[in-house]
Parts: C-alpha cells; structure tokens; sequence
C-alpha cells in the first residue's frame, strides 16, 4: 500500500478561479525520496499542501478527488492530526519558527510538550533531533537569531521531533546558499536511509539528479513527467516545463554532439554517470585502436 | 526586554505572586485613600523589596528616568496653576506656588512611585519564558502564549527590517526634508512594504503553527518548570482579598 | 452561538497570528515614522487593522496586549494606558462593521470617532493616576489651558482630544489604504475584512 496515494486530484483556491490543480493521481511509496520540480505556479506548493492536510482544511477552495495518507482520506482529520504522520517544512526559514520559545531546544521541543510528551523524553528527543541536524552548539541561543540555512534546519527537526513517517518539504532550500542547500539535502538523504518517506519541492535539478530516486514534474497543475532522474531530467522537453537541465546532461549532450558519447548511451544527470559515460567512450575508442 | 538575570528572593517567586502584589499596592495606593504618610510607609515598603530583591540600581534608574520629567511638568504645573489653588506658600519674583496644587502633585508622584517600583520588581525579576509558561498552564491555552511570547522575540528582526527598508527608501531619493506635506507623502512607501509584507506572511506562519500542533487537543506538558508553592498560593489568595476588600471597606465607610 | 463559542470562532490561526504580527507592527512603526519628523506617531496602526480585519474584539486584544508587552520591555507606564489602547482597537472593529471604512473619506470619519473613544479611556486615566500630567510635550497644552482658567477636567480633555486628532485620523486612512491593496488572497483568510473590501 502506498503511503500517500491522490486519486483525480483537482484544486482552485477561488470558486471562479482557474484550478491550480487537475486532475493528478500518483502514489508514493514508503521510502522513496521523491523529488518534485516545475516552474513557479505550477502547483508545486498546492500538492504539499494537499499532501499534509492543509489544503482543503485551511484554505476553503474547490477541492475534489481523495489523497490517503497510509489509507486514510485527509479530510477525515484535522491538520493536527495530519502532522502525526507528515511533517511539512515551508519554504521562508523565519516564518516556521514557532515564536513562542526562546531557546531554539525549546522551540524543538515545542510539537512534543503540545503532544503531551514526558519531560524527560521530550529532553532525550530534542538532544538527537539537534545532533542530527548538527545544531547542539545553539541550543540555548534565541531561534531568531540563526542564519537561514540554520533555521531551516530547525524547521526540520521541529516537524521531525514527532517522528513522522513521511517529510515533506516546499522549496526548503529557496534562501539557501548552494552549500546550505546542500546541506538540507544530505541530512535528508541521512533520514531516507533511517526509512523516512521524502518529498520534496525543487528547482535546482542538479540537486535532484544527486538526491532524489524519483521526480515528477508538474506543468500548469498536472503532471507531466513521473520516472528516475535520469530518465526524467535529460529529456529536453523538461524545459517547455520551465526546468533547467543539469550542467552535467548538457556537456554529455555537446560530448554527443562532438562524438565523443557512446550513440546509444543514455545522456546522464549526475557528474558520475557523465564520467562514466565518457569513460566507457574511450574504453570503446582503446579497444578499436 | 528589562528582564534581569541574577539570583534573588523576588526572581524565585511565581509570577502570578508578583503580579497579585502589583495589583495590591496599585489597589491601596489609589483606591484606600491613603494620607501622604501612609503612602511614604508603602513607597518604603515597596523600595525594601527592591533592594532585597537586588535590583535597586537597575531600579534607581529606570526611575529616574521615568519620574524627571513628570516633576518637571507636574510640580509647576499643579504649584501654579491648580484651580483648587488658594493658599500661597511662597513666591518668586511674582511667580506664586500654592500648597494645594503642590499637595496634589506629591500625592500623584507618589502614587505613581508606588505602581512603578511594583511593576520594576516583577518585570526585573520575571523572565517572559517563564510568565508564558504560566500563563499558558493557568489558562490552558497556547494562543495566550503565543500572543505574548511572539512580539518580544520579533521585535528584534523586526527592527532589522525597517533599517534595511529605510536605507533602500533613502537610496532611492525618498523625500525626508522637504515640507511636511511632502514628508506626509514619503509614509506611503515607507509603511507599506513593511506592512504588506508581514501582513501576506501571515498566511505561511499560521500553515507552520498548525502543521506543529497548534491547535491539537488533549493534554500539554512543559519542559519549562515554574515553581510554585502552597504558601504562594495561599499569600495570591489573601492578596487579592485585600485588594478588593480595602477599597471597599474606604468606599462604604 | 454562545459568545464563548464565537470567540473560538473567531480566534481561528490566522487571527491569532494577525493578532501577534500587528504588535511587532505597533512597535516598530513609531520608529519609521520618527525618520520624517512628522506630528503624528502611528503607534497604533496595527491595532486599527486588526480591527478591520478581525473585528472589535481581535483589535482590543491587540492594542490591549501591545501596551502590556510594551510594559514589560520599556517602562511600565505603557502598561497604566493599556486600556485606551484596547479602546482604539474596539472602536475600529465597531467602526468597520457599521461601514465606516468603506471610502476614505468615511475613513477620516472613523478616524475622529476613535480619537472620541480614545479620549473617553485616556482621561480618566491620565487625570485620576497622573494628575492631569504624564512628562511629555501635551503636557504644555494642558498647562495652557489651566492657564486660561479651565478646570483641569476641560483641559485635559482638549488636550487628548487634540493631540491624538491628526495621528488617529492618519492612522485610520493609512490602515484603510493598506486593507485595499491586501492582495485578494490575504483578505479572503481575514475575518471581518469583507466589512471593508466589498465596497470596491
């Protein structure tokens, strides 16, 4: 059974407004890092937001299809409720911060005492979540006063404090530096291999291609593309979508053009599967000489 | 914030018990019709606890600056021109001071000493974690906490943003000298980048409040502990008796 | 509906977040504004729009808690008048749900009707707790007026009334420019904002 399952899936934050999303149906399977890219207004946001409850429950738009998260229809539980199971990071690292804790220990543990957790495990839990986002240093410092790629790690052990199976992340690393965003990244990549379920929003593709095990690509509120990285980030018509190729496809495809790629090679999305595929060219030129 | 960090008898006690003891001397001091020497017992009351509490200079100052400019204004203004004046006391070349409206303005002053240096002894003494912290268990509900914790902590980006949007403002030629109509006309893009922009972000930091669990029910715990006792209870309880039953005891007398 | 039940009603997320933000806003703005050196200090602007957006109650409870707050970080002297800040915010709730900030120039007309309402808790307090007197530059006005022989009732009247004119009147009509250009969007999540929006 998949985790998140969207059945004809159609969304308008306005009754006359055009919808935002139509017509999707896809399921994500438990484990699976899942990236999502397409332009801005494509509908990237509103499938997060569908994907943890908060549309339709906090937006009162035209909703209609079902989403299931481990089979159960999102409407049938409150976004409290919701956040047992999917953890949602945003997009702005300082609106996330709760602002009702002065410490940033307490602000992580904030979503556990509101769960009622005991103290000491609240303490125990709080302590991994920091080490793990690698922020032990500023416990005791205000929440406000991080850098962004800091909050945005705090945003993520906040959510990820109750332990939820499934992440969800909407563009988290849009006021990121490159270095930080690829630091989100690897923590993430960290908590896919302890079995966490993630989806994330993106539009560095080069990051996807490195991270990600699946991307599915959105285009005026429908999905266009669903597949591996590879195969979904070196077609080119991923562009007319409003999504840049990697550097990486694109010197393969130049290498092509120059024959210096194997004709029947599939053009690659990563440094390593360029260097492979440059390799196993020059393997075959050896060989002929 | 004024909070004070330093070990002390007065940072021990729950701030619901400071608060009550706000309450109370406001209540004698305003409402018991106190003569002018049973209002000095309660200022000195009121100053023992600040030193005992360790915060007299801290306290010193903060009332320095607040009461300086009110004897300015208030012991001339009531001295000369009080309508209730009618006994000289003394004058200075032609300008008269009467005993009436100076009376008036030492009782006022000293009133106000005794609200102030009780309001100086909780806000030095309380950090606002921990009146959150109370607040939200007395009242059994996060908004309060929230409502109250959010601004102190903001305040200080908030801050930051304004500079960046006054210097943005000012690099892009915005009138600052001219008249004041045109000055008038500078607010528009002064105040509207700022308010817009944190008015439409509402939208996401309520997504973030209630994807944590904002609304969630069932019972809450807390890491932060604010002690209490049975003797504070007890002191919060013949404390707020006084302050409702000495008024009325000076009122229906 | 039970009024404990519509307040819960009212208070949804949004509200309170609204409530928390307009705060920060009351006690940032006087030091924006303090840059163009004009007569007015718009401390309570964010009260005003809470009131428009989220109604009487919301706009109390903000201009209530901001003088509270400002107690506690500055000088508690902002904590003796947080009742005339809980005026304000009622009185912009009540004007925006009888229409009154439809147009701008309806706007103005609130604006005066709050300086009436802010008067009406500012008086008593300054007169029975400060004497008349509260060590800023107002003071000279009522002084002024003690001079032509007013009671010091009259004088502090007119002098809250006419030292808070021109800023609640600015107040009313910046807030009220600021709700129209919320995009549609935010509006739509604000309670009350419909009293304001609908006449476009």
């Amino acid at each position: 059974m998949p985790v998140i399952d969207i059945t004809q899936l159609s969304y308008c934050y306005r009754e006359n407004n055009p919808p935002v999303l139509q017509d999707v149906s896809l399921q994500i399977y438990s484990g699976q890092f899942v990236g999502i890219a397409g332009a801005n207004n494509s509908g990237k946001s509103t499938l997060c937001y569908a994907m943890s409850g908060v549309v339709p429950h906090l937006f009162h738009g035209k909703f209609s299809g079902n989403v299931k998260i481990n089979g159960i229809s999102t409407l049938e539980h409150t976004v409290s409720d919701i956040s047992n199971q999917v953890g949602l990071v945003l997009q702005k690292p300082d609106n996330q911060i709760s602002g009702m804790r002065f410490t940033v220990f307490e602000e992580v543990a904030l979503g556990l005492e509101n769960r009622g957790f005991e103290r000491e495990t609240i303490r125990k839990r709080v302590s991994e979540m920091l080490n793990l986002m690698e922020l032990s240093s500023h416990a005791e410092r205000s929440p406000f006063h991080l850098s962004g790629g800091q909050q945005q790690r705090l945003a993520l052990a906040s959510v990820l404090a109750v332990d939820p199976p499934v992440l969800i992340l909407d563009e988290p690393t849009t006021f990121l530096d490159p270095s930080g965003a690829f630091h989100l990244f690897s923590i993430l990549q960290k908590l896919q291999k302890e079995g966490k379920t993630i989806i994330i929003t993106e539009q560095r593709t080069d990051l996807l291609a490195a991270f990600t095990e699946r991307v599915i690509v959105l285009q005026e509120g429908r999905v266009r593309k669903d597949g591996s990285p590879q195969n979904v980030l070196t077609t080119p018509d991923i562009e007319t979508a409003g999504i840049g190729r990697t550097r990486y496809t694109k010197t393969a495809e130049l290498a092509k053009k120059n024959s210096l790629w194997q004709t029947d090679h599939a053009l690659p999305a990563t440094l390593n599967e360029t260097i492979a595929g440059l390799r196993i060219r020059k393997n075959t030129d050896d060989y002929k000489n | 914030m004024l909070f004070i960090d330093r070990p002390g008898w007065l940072h021990k006690l729950h701030p619901f018990t400071k608060l009550v003891l706000l309450l109370l001397s406001a209540a004698l001091a305003y409402l018991t019709g106190l003569s002018i020497g049973s209002l000095s017992l309660l200022l000195a009351a009121c100053l023992l606890l600040i030193i005992s509490g360790g915060i007299f200079s801290v306290s010193a100052k903060m009332v320095i600056r607040i009461f300086l400019p009110l004897i300015l204004f208030m012991v001339p203004i009531h001295g000369l021109l009080n309508p209730a004046n009618t006994t000289e006391i003394f004058s200075f070349h032609g300008i008269v001071f009467y005993r009436e409206g100076l009376f008036f303005a030492l009782k006022t002053l000293m009133q106000l000493g005794v609200v102030i240096s009780a309001s100086l002894a909780f806000v030095f003494t309380t950090h606002p974690a921990d009146l959150i912290t109370a607040v939200s268990h007395a009242s059994g509900s996060i908004s309060i906490g929230y409502l109250l914790g959010f601004p102190l902590l903001l305040l200080e980006s908030m801050r930051e943003r304004v500079v960046t949007i006054q210097n943005a403002q000012r690099a892009r030629g915005l009138e600052i000298d001219g008249n004041i109509f045109r000055r008038f006309t500078s607010l528009g893009p002064l105040l509207f980048p700022l308010l817009i922009g944190s008015i439409v972000g509402i939208e996401q930091r309520s997504i973030a409040l209630e994807v944590r669990g904002f609304k969630i029910h069932g019972p809450k715990t807390s890491l932060r502990l604010v002690p209490d006792s049975l003797l504070q209870k007890l002191s919060r309880r013949l404390m707020l008796t006084l302050a409702v039953i000495l008024p009325m005891l000076h009122f229906f007398r | 509906m039970s009024f404990s039940q519509r307040l819960k009603e009212d208070f949804t997320t949004t509200t309170i977040v609204l409530i928390a933000i307009a705060i920060v806003i009351n006690m940032t703005v006087g030091q924006v504004v303090s840059m163009l050196k004009l007569p007015i200090f718009l401390d309570s602007i964010g009260t005003v729009l809470v009131g428009l957006l989220a109604g009487p109650i919301a706009g109390g409870l903000t201009g209530l808690l901001t003088n509270l707050i400002w107690g506690m970080i500055t000088s508690p002297v902002a904590a003796a008048f947080s009742p005339v800040a809980l005026a304000i915010g009622v009185a912009a709730g009540l004007c925006a749900r009888y229409g009154l900030f439809k147009t701008w120039w309806l706007a103005i007309i609130a604006g005066v009707i709050i300086t009436f309402f802010n008067a009406v808790v500012a008086v008593p307090i300054r007169l029975y707790m400060f004497g008349g007197i509260t060590g800023s530059g107002a003071d000279f006005m009522t002084s002024y007026m003690l001079a032509l022989g007013k009671d010091l009732f009259g004088s502090v009247v007119v002098t809250v009334f006419t030292s808070n004119l021109i800023d609640k009147v600015a107040t009313a009509l910046i807030a009220w420019a600021i709700v129209k250009a919320l995009p549609e969007r935010t509006t739509d999540r604000m309670p009350q904002a419909k009293y304001v929006v609908s006449a476009a």
